[in-house]
C-alpha cells in the first residue's frame, strides 16, 4: 500500500476520482439537475436540444462542463506535448457506436458517472444497470482475448485533431454570446444549471485530470478482470465511490430506496441491457462516454467521431422517442437497444483477428 | 517551408474571408444575427406560456365555478364535454383526477393524475406556471400510506398495484432529475 502511495501517477488517479466525486455531487446543489452534477450523455442530449437537433423544450442548453472538458484535455495535452492528430481507425463505425453509446446512456437515464452518482446517493434501480455495465465490460475483454480490435488508429495530416476543440470552443463562444437560433430551456430540467464559469471551470479542472490519469469509468471495469487490484484505475474509481458517497451523506442528498427516486424508472431488464451495451460498447471503442470526450480534446480524431456520434445521437434519442422516462422505456428505446447489441456483435465479428 | 505564389494567394483569400466575416459579425453588433429569426425564442415561449394559461382559465372556468359552489358530479358532466374539442387534453385528466380523488374513487383519481403529467411536466415543474406540485404532493402523503398498505393486503389487486406503480412515478417525478 505504502508503495503504492508513493506513485504518483496512482495519486494523480485518486485526485481525479476524489475531483468528479466530489464536484459531481456539488454541481446539483450548485444548480444542475438533482443526481445530474455530472452526465455526458444528459448534457450532450442538452446541447443537442440548444443546437435545434431535437424540439423537447424542457432539454435545450449548451452545458458548459462538456467544452470545459474537451478543452482542459487540449490544454493539458498540449502542455505535456501529448497533442497529436491520430485517427482513421474505422471512423464511420465509431460514429455509429457514438449513437449506440447514448441510446444505452438514454434507456437507463445516465452515463456511467451519472450510473454512480445515482447509486451512491442511495438509488437502488440502479443496481441493475451496475451490473449491466459489469456484464458488458466482461463480455467485451472476452471478445478483446478473441483477437477483436476495431481498426489501428495512425498520425494524421491536415490538424484534423483540432477540429473537434475548435467545435467545442465554438460551441462556448454560442453559450456566450447567445445568439437567437441557439435554443435554450426555460422550464425543464434543462433550465437547472450551475453557475455558468462554475461548470465551466469544474469541467476545465476534470478536463486536465482525466487527460493526465487516463481517468475512465469502463477502463476501470476492464482493467478490473484484466488485471484486478493492481490496476490504478479501479482505485480512481473507488475514490470516486466512496467521495461521492460521503458528499451526498454531507450534504443531505443521500436517500437510499428503490422507488420515487429522481430521474429513475423501474425497468430493471432495461436499465442492465442499456447498461450492457455502454459497458459492452466502451471498452471495445477504447472508452466510456467521458473518456472519448477526452480522448477527443487530445487530438483523437477517433474518439471525435465517437463524440459527433453522440451529439446526433443526442438529438436522436429525444425526437424517436427512445429515451427512459419516470414512467419507463418505451418500445422504440427498448428496439433501438436491441439494434445496438446487434451492432455491438457485429463488429464483434467484422473486426476480429483471426490466427491463421 | 517554402511557399509559392499558390500557397500566397490562398493564404490572402483566407485572411479575407475572415478580416470581412469578423467585420459583419462586429460591425453589426450582432445586431442582424439577432433578429434574422424573426421575434426571440423567449418572446415565443412567453407568448405561448401567457396564451396556454388564459386558455386553460378561460375553458376550464365553467369547470373551476361548479367545484366552487360544491358540484363536483357536474363539474365531471362539463369536463366530459370540453373532452369532445379538446381530446386527451392534459388539464382535463388534471382536474378529473382531482376530482375523482376528492369524491373517494383513489385508483381512478391517481391514474388521471398520472395522464396529466405524463403528457406534460410542466405540472411537477417548480418553473412554470402551470404547476400543480402542492396539489401532487398532497396528494402523495394521503394516498400513499393508505395505497400501500391496502395493496400489501391484497396483493393480487391489479388496481391497487397499479396505483402504487402510479404514485411511484409521480413521487419520482417530483424528486426531478434529468428527463
Amino acid at each position: 500500500m505504502r508503495r503504492l502511495l508513493a506513485d504518483r501517477h496512482l495519486l494523480l488517479v485518486l485526485a481525479a476520482g476524489i475531483t468528479l466525486g466530489l464536484f459531481g455531487v456539488l454541481l446539483s446543489r450548485w444548480g444542475n439537475p438533482e443526481r445530474t452534477g455530472i452526465c455526458v450523455s444528459c448534457f450532450l442530449e442538452n446541447t443537442a436540444g440548444a443546437l435545434g437537433l431535437h424540439n423537447n423544450v424542457r432539454l435545450q442548453y449548451i452545458r458548459p462542463e462538456l467544452p470545459g472538458f474537451i478543452l482542459g484535455a487540449t490544454v493539458s495535452a498540449l502542455i505535456a506535448g501529448e497533442f497529436r492528430s491520430r485517427g482513421g481507425a474505422a471512423p464511420l463505425y465509431r460514429f455509429l457506436a457514438g449513437v449506440f453509446l447514448i441510446v444505452g446512456c438514454s434507456v437507463f437515464i445516465g452515463c456511467p458517472i451519472k450510473l454512480f452518482l445515482r447509486m451512491t446517493a442511495g438509488d437502488l434501480t440502479t443496481l441493475a444497470g451496475f451490473a449491466g455495465l459489469l456484464a458488458g465490460g466482461w463480455l467485451a475483454v472476452r471478445g478483446l482475448t478473441a483477437g477483436v480490435h476495431i481498426g489501428r488508429s495512425a498520425p494524421q495530416q491536415g490538424g484534423s485533431g483540432t477540429l473537434v476543440p475548435l467545435l467545442f470552443l465554438f460551441l462556448l463562444i454560442l453559450l456566450f454570446v447567445q445568439p437567437l437560433f441557439l435554443l435554450i430551456s426555460t422550464r425543464g430540467s434543462a433550465a437547472e444549471h450551475a453557475p455558468l464559469l462554475v461548470s465551466l471551470g469544474v469541467g476545465l479542472l476534470l478536463g486536465v485530470l482525466a487527460q493526465r490519469t487516463r481517468f475512465c469509468i469502463t477502463g476501470a471495469i476492464r482493467d478490473l478482470f484484466l488485471l484486478g487490484r493492481r490496476a490504478q484505475l479501479v482505485w480512481g474509481l473507488l475514490a470516486f465511490i466512496v467521495t461521492a458517497t460521503l458528499t451526498h451523506l454531507i450534504a443531505g442528498s443521500f436517500h437510499a430506496g428503490y422507488f420515487g427516486q429522481p430521474g429513475a424508472h423501474l425497468d430493471a431488464l432495461w436499465s442492465f441491457l442499456g447498461m450492457l451495451l455502454v459497458g459492452w460498447l466502451s471498452v471495445l471503442i477504447g472508452g466510456c462516454p467521458f473518456r472519448q470526450m477526452i480522448k477527443a480534446g487530445e487530438g483523437d480524431t477517433d474518439a471525435g467521431m465517437v463524440v459527433i456520434g453522440m451529439l446526433a445521437g443526442g438529438g436522436l434519442v429525444q425526437s424517436w422517442g427512445i429515451a427512459a422516462t419516470a414512467a419507463g422505456v418505451a418500445l422504440n428505446g427498448q428496439v433501438a437497444v436491441l439494434a445496438g447489441l446487434g451492432f455491438v456483435l457485429l463488429l464483434s465479428l467484422l473486426f476480429r483477428e483471426r490466427s491463421a | 517551408m517554402s511557399r509559392d505564389r499558390f500557397d500566397i494567394l490562398t493564404l490572402i483569400g483566407l485572411a479575407g474571408v475572415v478580416l470581412v466575416t469578423l467585420f459583419l459579425l462586429l460591425g453589426s453588433g450582432g445586431r442582424d444575427l439577432r433578429l434574422a429569426s424573426g421575434p426571440s425564442q423567449a418572446t415565443e415561449r412567453a407568448l405561448q406560456e401567457r396564451a396556454q394559461a388564459a386558455f386553460f382559465a378561460e375553458t376550464y372556468a365553467p369547470v373551476e365555478e361548479l367545484l366552487a359552489v360544491n358540484k363536483p358530479g357536474e363539474a365531471l358532466l362539463r369536463l366530459e364535454q370540453i373532452e369532445r374539442d379538446l381530446p386527451a387534453e392534459a388539464h382535463t385528466a388534471l382536474l378529473r383526477g382531482g376530482i375523482l380523488v376528492r369524491q373517494g374513487a383513489l385508483v381512478e383519481g391517481i391514474g388521471e393524475y398520472v395522464r396529466a403529467v405524463r403528457s406534460r411536466a410542466d405540472y411537477v415543474d417548480t418553473r412554470s406556471p402551470l404547476q400543480r406540485r402542492a396539489e401532487i404532493e398532497q396528494l402523495l402523503a394521503t394516498a400513499l400510506p393508505v395505497v400501500q398498505s391496502q395493496a400489501q393486503t391484497n396483493p393480487d389487486n391489479q388496481g391497487l398495484n397499479r396505483a402504487l406503480r402510479d404514485l411511484h412515478y409521480l413521487q419520482s417525478r417530483l424528486a426531478g432529475g434529468c428527463e
